[in-house]
């Protein structure tokens, strides 16, 4: 008889299912978490500009996974790692695959980085009350490259050995702190065995460690106060006017994703400060945007793995004479000043590039105005226009005069 | 003794170079207008504001108006090429065959986006990213016409093997030209449009109308100031690889040759382009009472004192109550003094313009009484006409005596190709007879 009075579709494992869930629910606000990290409120007007960031996490995860495939093969010894390189390349299977979207993924992953950073510095998007978010952001950055950089003298070849020479020599002229950074990295006065196991630490358990500890805390961040617009988002005036407007709006999910939206944001325990006018959930919509910048990416990355030849010069020589050392193309706006300047002022180079780094950090505490609208903001406008096309130019040049010249 | 063979020789040089002054200045406006244009357009299209709409609809219709006569001349300057330098004409178009089938094609492109783009103006107002993405074609092909001629520019100063499609399109310095140009472009339209908008200020009568010239003129100045920031360091990469591939060029027009100071004329230029723009937002400011104006009067002396220190010629000894004062010369030597004088004179002004765009954030009187700031507006509209006239100059005379820099001369003429009993009188400036020397 009870058999007959249960319902058809409740499996075992279902009920099972929701036994559990009901276990937990009951014990910690489980739906409420749920409901905060899969449907949160996204903007939905112009909704791909602001998927370069989960899109970032996706690539970084791609990067460590193919990254702990590299590891199972290289040898981080002086003598062995150009030979284990080869060894990945030629020998191990799929490891020429594995090798050539780590080595891509990583550049691609600079790429993006900037042009995560673009949207998020003209769309305002650092203001109050997402300060800190920005700077853990400039953070992610920083180790970013230097885990690009540190990756590219494990290779044991002429070009990353002398990158890392050059690196290591950069980081001696720090002012106070130079020499010691210098020893500690090198684990010695000079360059030796030592710096390889050092820079393979670094570039495998300090990074990666740091930029996960980092990037929890910048989504957590995001998630707390809820993914930002610009004004474009924010267009149709304060809550009352947006309360009438979803009341005329058709009904649908978009309607519900917006008013449960509404409730969120008027919940007074909700760290949420505004909402967009236009709201998606983040899953499916926004995660399937995020997710399709990730593939697109991919695509490239795949098609450049196939076309392109992972980068392996000869082995390094550390006596060389006629190897000349060519700079990664994210360092090539850093390269491309030394032309321009007599011996003299060359140390300035790094002392600007502290200077604009040091701006960035303070960026949203200097610039404390509400105004979010990036053409009633002139001055961050054309500071933002300028310093992209100069980024962009200089890598050109420098690209451009290394081609044509070589490097000189 | 003026002869005709003499007169066929340099009237020749003197035909070509007025038709291409002249088509040069036409073209490289609108193809700087393009892109001026359209980040116009898109501001509309993000703010709503009606006085974008208007400054790129005006500017599409300087395109159509200038488009025209713009184009005549370009056909008269091949014509011309054809007749008094058919021989160099028909082998550069040889080297450059592919480039300049390019350049046909962005052409005839150009003609049909630029009329699409005009005309449709009001009747796509309700798909306005479909209008701005005709706008944005526009400015490519406007772009890529530019590009196809630069390969031939610069291919004609640092020649690589004519016979490698690659090697002529990548000649070093094709790239650095490309980018020195395009900003070029881009600034040379802002101070035009500064210019013209300064003159329309002073023949308004309407108060709104005053207070739009007003805000244009103050636009284009951004435009031109903003871009003229890039354009040393762009054009010094441009330099260098002059220097690293025709090093004769180099030190013809810079390294201490005989048309170095050329480029003493091009610092004064810019110099004087940097002053009177910094001049130009010191009244803006004064007029609308802005906070930090003192703070923009320090700068513009700042800058002053790095513009005068940039034309200073080397090796000069001024003297001042009867005592030579050597250091000033020493102060003109290029490295390194000079480089700190650019970087002062850069970085001044940078801050100025960062000073006045922070002046019209807090709010600005558009359309304030008084004249003189449009007056510098126009005398900046002549300043950068004469800028492109001298870096055009720079850049042919860095190949005198060559058309294809140490291939070819300056073509001979007629009298020179027919054997006659009455030769001509010898010059130093009439090249060799004995003809194009290509390998």
């Amino acid at each position: 008889m009870r058999v007959e009075q249960r319902p058809p579709t409740t499996s075992l494992i279902r009920r099972a299912g929701r036994y559990v869930y009901d276990w937990l629910e009951e014990r910690y606000p489980l739906t409420a978490m749920i409901n905060r990290l899969l449907f949160d409120p996204v903007p939905k007007k112009w909704g791909w500009l602001y998927g370069w960031g989960g899109a970032l996490v996706i690539l970084f995860a791609m990067q460590i996974i193919t990254g702990i495939l590299l590891v199972a093969s290289y040898v981080p010894s002086w003598n062995e790692a150009y030979n284990s390189i080869k060894f990945i390349d030629n020998t191990i299977a799929g490891g020429y695959w594995i090798r050539g979207l780590h080595f891509w993924n990583a550049y691609m992953i600079l790429f993006i980085m900037g042009v995560h950073i673009a949207r998020t510095f003209f769309s305002g998007a650092y203001k109050k009350p997402r300060e800190l978010t920005w700077v853990v952001g400039v953070f992610i950055m920083i180790c970013m490259i230097l885990v690009a950089y540190t990756g590219a003298g494990l290779r044991m070849d002429e070009t990353g050995y002398w990158t890392i020479i050059i690196g290591e020599h950069i980081a001696g002229w720090t002012p106070v702190i130079g020499p010691l950074v210098q020893r500690a990295w090198l684990g010695s006065d000079r360059i030796g065995p030592s710096y390889l196991t050092r820079t393979f630490a670094v570039h495998i358990w300090i990074l990666p460690a740091l930029l996960i500890i980092l990037i929890s805390i910048h989504v957590a961040f995001v998630i707390i106060q809820g993914q930002y617009g610009s004004w474009l988002n924010y267009t149709r005036g304060d809550a009352p006017d947006r309360a009438l407007d979803a009341l005329h709006m058709p009904e649908g999910d978009e309607r519900e994703s917006y008013l449960k939206a509404l409730q969120e944001v008027n919940n007074p325990n909700s760290r949420k400060r505004d909402l967009p006018d236009d709201t998606d959930y983040f899953v499916p919509e926004h995660a399937f945007r995020e997710s399709m910048i990730a593939l697109i990416c991919l695509i490239v990355e795949i098609v450049l793995t196939a076309i392109a030849f992972n980068h392996l010069d000869a082995p390094a020589d550390p006596g060389t004479t006629t190897f000349v050392p060519v700079p990664e193309w994210f360092m090539l706006p850093a390269d491309q000043m030394l032309p321009y300047l007599p011996g003299t002022m060359v140390p300035l180079i790094p002392v600007a590039f502290t200077w604009f780094v040091a701006m960035l950090i303070g960026l949203p505490f200097f610039d404390r105005g509400p105004e979010r609208n990036m053409f009633k903001r002139p001055v961050a406008l054309s500071t933002g226009i300028v310093v992209v096309l100069s980024i962009f130019l200089l890598t050109m040049l420098g690209g451009w005069r290394i081609m044509s010249f070589g490097v000189h | 003794m003026v002869t005709a063979a003499l007169f066929d020789f340099w009237g020749s040089q003197l035909f070509i170079a007025m038709v291409f002054i002249t088509h040069i200045l036409t073209a490289a406006l609108l193809t700087g207008l393009n892109f001026i244009a359209v980040a116009m357009e898109s501001t509309y299209y993000f703010t709503g504001d009606k006085r974008w709409d208007r400054a790129a609809h005006g500017i599409a219709k300087v395109q159509v108006i200038a488009f025209a006569p713009g184009s005549f001349v370009a056909m008269v300057a091949i014509m011309a090429l054809g007749l008094l330098w058919p021989l160099f004409w028909g082998v550069i178009m040889r080297i450059a065959f592919f480039p300049m089938v390019i350049e046909a094609i962005s052409f005839i492109l150009w003609i049909l986006y630029l009329y699409t783009w005009y005309f449709t103006w009001e009747p796509l107002r309700d798909f306005p990213a479909l209008h701005i993405s005709v706008g944005y074609l526009l400015m490519f092909v406007s772009w890529s016409q530019q590009f196809s001629i630069d390969i031939m520019a610069s291919y004609m100063l640092t020649p690589t093997s004519p016979l490698s499609l690659h090697a002529i399109m990548f000649n070093p310095t094709m790239f650095p030209l490309d980018a020195h140009r395009t900003i070029g472009n881009i600034s040379y339209a802002g101070f035009a449009m500064a210019g013209f908008a300064g003159w329309r200020y002073l023949t308004s009568r309407k108060l709104e109308e005053k207070a739009y010239w007003d805000w244009l003129g103050s636009l284009g100045i951004l435009f031109g100031v903003g871009f003229l920031f890039m354009q040393p360091f762009v054009g010094y990469q441009y330099v260098l690889s002059i220097r690293d591939a025709s090093f004769g060029a180099f030190y013809h027009i810079m390294g201490g040759g005989s048309r170095s100071w050329l480029f003493l004329i091009q610092v004064a230029i810019l110099g004087t382009l940097f002053f009177l723009s910094g001049l130009y937002a010191v009244m803006q400011m004064v007029k609308s009472r802005s906070p930090n104006t003192w703070a923009t009067v320090v700068l513009l002396t700042l800058v002053i004192f790095f513009a005068v220190w940039l034309m200073l010629p080397p090796h000069w000894t001024p003297m001042i109550g009867g005592l030579p004062i050597d250091f000033i010369g020493q102060l003109g030597m290029m490295n390194p003094w000079k480089y700190w004088a650019l970087a002062g004179l850069t970085l001044s002004g940078l801050f100025l313009f960062m000073n006045y765009l922070g002046a019209i954030q807090i709010g600005f009187k558009w359309g304030a009484r008084g004249i003189t700031s449009h007056l510098i507006l126009i005398a900046l509209g002549l300043v950068i006409v004469g800028m492109m006239f001298d870096m055009g100059l720079i850049r042919e005379e860095a190949r005198r005596p060559y058309l294809i820099y140490g291939r070819m001369y300056i073509e001979p003429q007629g009298w020179q190709l027919t054997p006659t009993n009455e030769a001509p009188p010898p010059t130093r400036e009439i090249p060799p007879l004995s003809g194009p020397n290509i390998p």
